[in-house]
């Protein structure tokens, strides 16, 4: 079975860090790192990308924007949203939040990571739906 | 009048002599009577004037033939609080009746006057068969006015001393009611402040507690089941983590801004109900409230509590940029979101949609008014032109931040000495609110 691509954004490095060793020991998951929106989309110009998990809360560009602009680049790929909202993160946000794939509210452990992985990119090769952690 | 001694014997020198000497006291007798300032008259036993004096004549305004021989209940016919007396209880006729004194104070009107007079009725015996009645008067009107007016000095007195107490009450309740009020805004403040240090904190610290929880979900696996006390300290570091996650959640939920319940309204009738709220603290600072607003306005979609604490806001701010009262002046009307002041209108642009009206609410004062250089950071939070303690500065932010949660735009204008007007624009609902 091929490895997973999985992008994450975050400006947290030490974050990013971790859970890419955590995805990657599951042995399912590449994980390539981006400290800003703009370099995600630059990554995600150059190689394909099966998943992307960005921080709604970035420097330079903001979540919506790098959502967007990673729709336009790699449309089949599920983009998921990080927020620190855990009851009801609609309410903030609800236009970003109805165009992301699925949210993951901070802090995630690895359970909570890998789960929302497995069952949107089930939901991507079966068509469409949300997937909220 | 006379005081006759009537003679109907034959006399001799020598009674004549007596005669003539006891006519002689009798003259004297009469001329010191009349003398006497007060009215003086006396009655036989049927009640009939037999002499009087002028001072009491000049009180009953009547001739001399009127006088003479009338009953003196008719000539002097008294009255207690403005009753006229019968004639029992009358006090010359208590006199005849056989009570020796008769004493009071009585009314009498002479012409359209009312004169207060004390009565002194005494029964005399003149002989064995031959019984009167003196009555002696003294006008007290002036006395009696006198002392009507003391009393009535004293009773405004006493009168203006149960307002005076009245209103010291009512000060009282002012006073607490705006104790409320501060209470309220000020915890309305501290409410805001928390929220933001909360979602400051909650941004800071969901991020190292995520690196650690994904650490320890990574050193979980790493280390082999057998090695028991090292999963325990991970364990422990992981329910440390969640708990602390838990305290910022809370802090979350407990600061965040209460989501918008917007339904159509009048503006009007919000803007009434916000100055019901602080009207009684302006009448007692002096200040005069003009409202001119425009009738039938459009409704707008506002949720009702957050718009009426943004008005309380911007009047209490007036009220206490008037120290020594003044005029707060409401304006509302419906604009063309083009024709706003230029202040607003880069704004209003961004904000309305093209062609879309707008209700304006005005608050203009006649307070201290702000310097220009602090004009730009009076809607910053934790901005403050008032003395330490009394306020932290997020009013202002927190109305604006309500306003534009309403898609609405404040903008404030200001000139040091003569006042200050804070102008909200807020879209008019749509004719079907669901598309709002």
């Amino acid at each position: 079975m091929t490895k997973k691509r999985i992008l994450l954004i975050d400006d947290e490095q030490d974050l990013c860090l971790v859970m890419k060793l955590n995805l990657e020991r599951t042995g399912a998951y590449e994980v390539l790192t981006a400290a800003t929106g703009e370099e995600g989309l630059d990554l995600a110009r150059r190689a394909p990308i099966d998943l992307v998990i960005t921080d709604f809360k970035l420097p330079g560009m903001d979540g919506e924007s790098v959502l967007d602009a990673l729709k336009a680049i790699r449309p089949q790929a599920p983009v998921l949203l990080c927020s620190i909202y855990h009851d009801d993160a609609t309410r903030v946000t609800p236009a970003l939040h109805r165009k992301a794939d699925g949210i993951l509210v901070k802090p995630i452990n690895r359970e909570q990571l890998t789960r929302t992985i497995e069952a949107v990119l089930a939901r991507s090769r079966d068509g469409s739906g949300d997937a909220h952690a | 009048m006379c005081l006759g001694v009537g003679m109907g014997v034959e006399t001799t020198a020598s009674q004549t002599s007596q005669v003539d000497e006891l006519r002689a006291k009798l003259g004297k007798l009469e001329v010191a009577l009349s003398a006497i300032v007060d009215p003086i008259v006396w009655i036989d036993m049927d009640g009939r004037v037999q002499w009087y004096n002028a001072p009491f004549r000049r009180l009953v305004e009547r001739q001399d033939s009127e006088v003479m021989g009338a009953k003196l209940v008719e000539l002097l016919p008294l009255a207690e609080d403005g009753k006229p007396l019968t004639s029992e209880a009358h006090p010359i006729q208590v006199a005849l009746n056989g009570q020796p004194n008769a004493f009071g104070s009585y009314e009498f009107r002479k012409g359209d006057q009312r004169v207060i007079l004390e009565v002194f009725a005494v029964r005399v015996r003149f002989s064995k068969h031959e019984m009167s009645t003196v009555v002696a008067v003294h006008d007290i009107t002036e006395r009696k006015r006198a002392e009507e007016k003391e009393r009535q000095l004293a009773n405004a007195a006493a009168a203006s001393a149960v307002a005076a107490r009245k209103r010291a009450e009512e000060l009282g309740v002012a006073y607490k009611e705006l104790q409320s009020t501060q209470q309220m805004l000020v915890q309305a403040e501290k409410m805001a402040a928390v929220g933001q240090l909360a979602s400051g904190i909650a941004h800071e610290v969901k991020n190292p507690l995520g690196i650690i929880l994904q650490g320890v979900n990574y050193l979980e696996q790493e280390i082999r089941p057998a090695q028991n006390d090292q999963q325990d300290v991970l364990q422990m570091i992981k329910e440390a983590v969640l708990r602390s996650d838990k305290i910022v959640r809370d802090l979350l939920n407990f600061s965040r801004q209460a989501p918008l319940e917007a339904k159509p309204r009048d503006l009007n009738a919000v803007l009434r109900t916000a100055l019901e709220l602080v009207g009684k603290q302006l009448t007692l600072s002096n200040i005069k409230v003009t409202e001119r607003l425009a009738a039938a306005l459009p409704v707008v979609l506002i949720d009702e509590n957050q718009m009426k604490q943004v008005f309380i806001n911007v009047i209490l701010n007036s009220l206490q940029a008037m120290p020594r009262g003044g005029e707060v002046i409401l304006r509302t009307r419906l604009v063309d979101v083009r024709r706003l002041a230029d202040e607003m209108a880069a704004r209003a642009r961004q904000l309305f949609r093209p062609g879309e009206a707008a209700v304006l609410c005005e608050v203009e004062d006649t307070g201290t008014g702000i310097p220009k250089d602090k004009l730009g950071k009076v809607f910053d939070p934790f901005f403050t032109t008032k003395p330490a303690g009394q306020g932290t500065g997020l009013g202002l932010a927190i109305t604006r931040s309500i306003v534009e949660k309403h898609r609405g735009v404040i903008a404030i204008d200001s000139e040091e000495g003569r006042g200050t007007t804070v102008r909200v624009a807020l879209p008019v609902a749509p004719s079907d609110p669901e598309r709002a």
